[in-house]
């Protein structure tokens, strides 16, 4: 027993020892400010033979980097090699690390104060990293919509073409983190009222979206793509599998999708627009 | 007087703490009287009230897009009545994990007195907020912060750029970005100077003289001709601010009260635009943001060297200073 707890006792020290240590700042540690010092002059030691960065808006951009870039490729294929190892080293072991120990700032501290910046830019041109908004769409939580939809129940037959039309309240829930969006699952279900020719019918409606990608032209974001598959069913004559596509823009959407009706064997389809699609507020 | 000047431009905000990280470990300047600032500049002034710039330097380094912007939806934006691209929640976050109890009572019980503006969409005035009791003027309306939650409020309205992000409810106004009428905020800082003691100015602009010309480009996208809208009212309101400090060095000049007093003006901005793509600031990329504070820390230090009594007023050879 008494072992035991010595064990764990040493364990949580131990806990605690790691915890420090990945706290501490990486100048505060030999190894990680000896590693940011070698990257530093090897990328300023590289970038010296590229010359003065052409920056964007100048004349002659981007040629003259373009043109910098293949000279050193041709003269010096080694070091351009190099050069682009470092640079991935650099992205990964300092720029990107998403970890506690302030990488970043001490990479930028071991960069010459009179050349730093122009090492960066070419550091920049290399890595091209566009700027990455979050998605506006499938938002974690519940929301809710109505849908209006008409249709065929069996297109492809004329003989036994018939209305169909549809109207569904859905509660949704999406799974993001929490206040978070940019989701891709989505579970629906909710009651339904189905007229089949002149056949009413009630129904229980579930369906599953899945967020294919987004509209959007930053800083415009205006919605999104997805693909949905579903199930209605009165529990009786009327039993309809579904899958489709969305447009879904905001509070409004328009969706189509294919139907079979797996009580009679043939397809249809629907057109719909989504409306009242907005989250649940919190009272 | 010690002051500083933090002019706003997003994420191009690194270019200044890249100056001040010079100023601060290399010359040891870091203790300012009164400190000025707009937008991202507001959030540096705060933690370069206390003379915290390595947090500053982190913060910056360490942020992205995803940090400080949640964009919304713009079907949403135009029925829901939410006026505004990207929400700042995240931003609200930051401030407030950044700014917490303990750093708010140091800021508040330092001999600074930091002062950021913003603009009532109400009055369309400048409102300075600041720590400390300031001058009067015509120029602006001023607020005393009186609390940690009011200060987060005027950090991020100084901060919210109109139309790109949400305006800021403190009391009965919406407030949005200070920079729509002060982008350098140098108003509050002449109000405040004396002619019978000495200054020295720091002021750091993210932005360059000149705005960048594009010739032969056609413009034929609407996205494009409000950018380069914004720029040129973005570069007429900070022309505008730098010349309120020309005027009042001359002013100083022929005013002060004993001869040898000097007034001291070190300006600081980069060569170029930082990110002509995103002349905005709203790209917080942490290689660019780690090339600009480089830019930073060059400049400050040529600055620095080249002219130790200041190198400003220093206008273009073709359009010398108006007094």
């Amino acid at each position: 027993m008494f072992r035991n707890k010595r064990i764990l006792l040493a364990s949580l020290g131990l806990l605690f020892l790691c915890n420090a240590i990945a706290q501490t700042s990486c100048c505060d540690e030999a190894v990680c400010k000896q590693r940011a010092k070698e990257l530093a002059d090897k990328i300023s030691g590289l970038a010296g033979f590229l010359g003065k960065f052409t920056p964007f808006g100048s004349p002659g951009y981007p040629q003259k980097n373009d043109s910098s870039l293949a000279e050193f490729k041709r003269q010096f294929p080694d070091r351009f090699n190099d050069f682009n190892k470092t640079i991935k080293e650099i992205s990964v072991e300092f720029i990107d690390d998403r970890g506690t120990q302030n990488k970043q700032l001490c990479f930028s501290d071991q960069l010459p104060t009179n050349t730093g910046d122009n090492t960066m830019a070419w550091v920049n041109y290399i890595r091209d990293v566009k700027p990455v908004f979050p998605s506006t769409e499938f938002c974690g939580g519940l929301k809710k919509r109505i849908e209006i939809s008409q249709g065929s129940a069996a297109f492809l037959s004329k003989k036994n073409m018939a209305y169909l039309g549809a109207l569904r309240g859905y509660l949704i829930y999406q799974f993001a983190k929490k206040d978070e969006c940019g989701g891709r699952l989505r579970l629906m279900v909710g009651p339904g009222f189905f007229l089949h020719s002149s056949t009413a019918y009630i129904t229980l409606d579930s369906r599953i979206g899945i967020r294919i990608g987004d509209i959007a032209k930053e800083p415009f974001h205006l919605g999104n793509i997805n693909f949905f598959a579903g199930y209605n069913s009165s529990f009786g004559h009327f039993s309809y599998v579904e899958t489709g596509f969305e447009v879904e823009l905001g509070w409004l959407g328009f969706n189509l999708a294919a139907n079979y009706d797996t009580y009679h064997y043939r397809w249809g389809f629907l057109t719909g627009i989504v409306l009242a699609n907005s989250k649940f507020k919190k009272q | 007087m010690k002051v500083l000047i933090t002019s706003g431009g997003g994420a191009k905000g690194a270019f200044s703490v890249g100056v001040l990280r010079h100023m601060k470990d290399d010359l040891g300047i870091s203790n300012f009287d009164l400190i000025s600032g707009t937008s991202t500049g507001a959030l540096i002034a705060s933690l370069a009230s206390i003379g915290d710039i390595n947090t500053l330097a982190n913060i910056y380094l360490n942020t992205t897009n995803a940090d400080i912007l949640k964009p919304q939806n713009l079907v949403d934006a135009i029925v829901g009545g939410k006026p505004f691209v990207y929400n700042t929640d995240p931003l609200m976050k930051q401030i407030d994990q950044n700014i917490n109890p303990a750093t708010f009572q140091s800021i508040m019980n330092s001999n600074c007195t930091l002062c950021f503006n913003a603009v009532s969409l109400q009055s369309g005035r400048v409102t300075v907020f600041a720590t400390k009791n300031i001058a009067q003027a015509s120029q602006y309306d001023t607020k005393i912060i009186t609390s940690r939650d009011m200060f987060i409020k005027a950090l991020l309205a100084s901060s919210n750029q109109a139309v790109f992000m949400n305006p800021i409810n403190i009391g009965s106004d919406d407030y949005v970005d200070g920079g729509n009428r002060e982008v350098v905020p140098t108003r509050v800082v002449v109000q405040n100077l004396d002619t019978d003691e000495n200054h020295e100015v720091y002021i750091i602009s993210n932005n360059p003289n000149d705005l960048l010309q594009f010739p032969g480009k056609k413009y034929s996208s609407i996205l494009d001709v409000l950018i380069r809208a914004i720029n040129m009212f973005v570069q007429e309101v900070r022309e505008n601010d730098l010349e309120v400090m020309a005027k009042y060095k001359t002013f100083f000049d022929l005013n002060k009260q004993a001869p040898n007093l000097k007034m001291k003006i070190f300006y600081f901005c980069p060569e170029f635009d930082l990110d002509p793509e995103f002349s905005t600031g709203l790209r917080f990329e942490r290689g660019r943001m780690l090339q600009w504070m480089s830019t930073g820390k060059r400049i400050a230090d040529q600055i620095f060297q080249a002219s130790p009594n200041g190198n400003f007023p220093m206008f273009h050879p073709a359009n010398p200073p108006i007094v």
